[in-house]
């Protein structure tokens, strides 16, 4: 479709994603700026869109009222570590994926693909079973290890390393060095792009994920964002002010993290969305 | 790095850390499955073998276990079936020659980014029956609003439109990245010999994006049978057991219940159903693309 359209094609196609785009945005928009409302003011009828007075004791209060910074830390902990863990390992089985040959490799790999039908929702009674037996229920080490291992991840790296030229490799060989340096010296800085978009969907899994940690987790003190947004929404009396405060709070770091990195992203999704 | 004849041990510790992880939590729990839903495993007796019975009362006996399948048949068949309409169509405007492309593929995308729990928590608050801005909306222009979520159909339609909402940005990129793959060369080619825009949609795009599509099917046909989080805090399952999908069956099953054997059971019963509908389609597919 690269030649130019009508007028009236242009037309429809601006009057349609502007739509559309509304639909998208307004929902958390209004979301946004009822944080700023009293409470008076979120329970009125017929709700208003602006806030007729700004106010930020929503937040200051939620703070005050619930432990939102202990919540905050274990999310920042769980992401953090789940992606610098997912980031190492993933890369280290891609590259001997990649750039050696040896018994069972295709084995592996096709096994390892072969479990993207599997998501967790269909094991998750014999994995929580499994990290009850090895001490980690109720844990954010249970919540954190057993998805770092996400095929998808694999893939992904591999993928992007086998464009990686093997004369590299072998000129660094003749050069004397060994195996790791190889990976974290020459491979690693030159998978940077697939790494960044591996990155992302990181943080975007383990920042929002919901059902893993509802399952590993029943103390508070390790309730992510996640988990104690839904339980104070599904209280009998709901303090909606707090709740909305909590929501926009929770939302604002991945909103950041996107606006950085959303480059990689839609590359990223570009890249795996087509089939290899 | 194949010149070594004896067979080396640096890949393999390469590969150790994904490995064990991947077999301690992925593979071991796959096959334990299989056997725990051959047993009883009530808390307050040993565990005993039982062969199929969990499966017979599964489809037998179990109300909820058949309604939650029932649900989420409905649940999927929208869910795809919208999925991969609003996927084409917003990735096909999107992929024209205007201005503020990346304005509007941020604003496609921006809600894939929410967790679940947000997604749900923004469109309660929307669909609120009182204080919600849909009922407002409605009765500015006349009409009545309705209390969603408490309507049994209302609240069906709605968990499958918040969820096309959530994730059909992700979708329509995909497809994007599948027409921008698409040489230009060919509509030239097509344009000297004549063709039509529909001819050239029919003849040159459809063929070259029909990968996308199938991708687009299958992964969301496997992420609406594991429709889990959206719903849960949304509509809880309700209004009684409306939207109760069979996710929400396992967890209530194992963790609430405690009785482990009929969630695993039920949990083949979902990996198959997965299994078989990614196999059908991606054999369709390849059919698709030979013809």
């Amino acid at each position: 479709m690269k030649k130019k359209g009508s007028l009236f094609f242009n037309l429809s196609v601006y009057t349609i994603l502007t739509f559309g785009s509304l639909i998208m945005f307004l929902p958390v928009l209004w979301i946004a700026l009822s944080s700023f409302k009293g409470l008076e003011e979120i329970y009125k009828i017929p709700p208003t869109f602006f806030p007729k007075r700004w106010i930020i004791t929503n937040f200051t209060g939620a703070l005050q009222q619930f432990p939102f910074l202990l919540y905050l830390w274990n999310s920042i902990f769980v992401t953090i570590m789940a992606t610098a863990i997912t980031l190492l390992i993933n890369s280290m089985a891609a590259f001997a994926l990649s750039k050696y040959e040896f018994p069972g490799k295709n084995a592996i790999f096709i096994t390892m693909l072969g479990t993207l039908m599997i998501p967790l929702q269909v094991i998750m009674l014999p994995v929580y079973l499994m990290i009850a037996r090895l001490g980690m229920a109720n844990s954010l080490w249970g919540i954190i290890i057993p998805p770092a291992a996400t095929p998808t991840g694999v893939f992904i790296l591999r993928q992007y390393m086998l464009t990686i030229s093997d004369e590299l490799i072998d000129a660094a060989k003749i050069d004397g060095a060994k195996d790791f340096r190889i990976y974290a010296q020459i491979i690693l800085p030159l998978t940077k792009p697939a790494l960044a978009v591996l990155t992302i969907f990181s943080i975007m899994w383990r920042w929002n994920d919901f059902l893993w940690p509802l399952i590993v987790i029943n103390q508070e003190k390790y309730f992510t964002l996640q988990l104690a947004l839904a339980r104070f929404q599904g209280e009998l009396v709901t303090d909606w002010h707090y709740v909305l405060a909590m929501t926009v709070m929770s939302v604002l770091p991945i909103t950041a993290v996107f606006a950085f990195l959303q480059r990689y992203l839609v590359q990223g999704i570009a890249s795996t969305g087509l089939k290899g | 790095m194949q010149s070594h004849k004896k067979i080396q041990l640096i890949p393999y510790l390469f590969l150790a850390p994904n490995l064990i992880i991947f077999t301690i939590f992925i593979i071991i729990p796959t096959i334990h499955n299989f056997y725990l839903s051959l047993f009883d495993l009530s808390p307050f007796r040993p565990p005993q073998f039982t062969g199929l019975n969990n499966f017979i009362y599964l489809f037998t006996k179990d109300d909820l276990f058949l309604r939650s399948l029932k649900n989420l048949a409905v649940f999927v068949v929208g869910d795809v079936g919208g999925m991969v309409i609003l996927a084409i169509a917003i990735g096909f405007l999107l992929n024209q020659q205007i201005r503020f492309r990346g304005f509007f593929r941020s604003a496609f995308f921006y809600p894939v980014l929410l967790s679940p729990v947000v997604v749900a928590l923004v469109w309660e608050w929307i669909l609120n029956t009182q204080f919600g801005a849909l009922n407002a909306l409605l009765k500015s222009i006349g009409i009545q609003g309705l209390p969603w979520l408490l309507v049994p159909n209302w609240s069906k339609v709605w968990t499958i439109v918040v969820h096309l909402w959530a994730s059909v940005g992700f979708y329509a990129l995909i497809i994007l990245a599948g027409l921008q793959s698409i040489p230009g060369e060919l509509y030239e080619a097509a344009l000297v010999d004549g063709a039509s825009r529909r001819q050239q949609f029919r003849f040159v795009t459809f063929p070259l994006l029909m990968p996308s599509i199938l991708t687009v099917v299958i992964l969301s046909t496997i992420r609406a049978f594991g429709i889990f989080d959206h719903i849960y805090v949304l509509t809880g399952g309700g209004p009684g057991t409306a939207t109760f999908m069979m996710v929400q069956y396992i967890y209530r099953t194992a963790f609430e219940m405690d009785q482990g054997g009929l969630a695993a059971a039920a949990s083949l019963v979902l990996f198959f159903i997965i299994l078989l509908l990614t196999v059908v389609q991606y054999l369709l597919g390849k059919k698709q693309e030979a013809i």
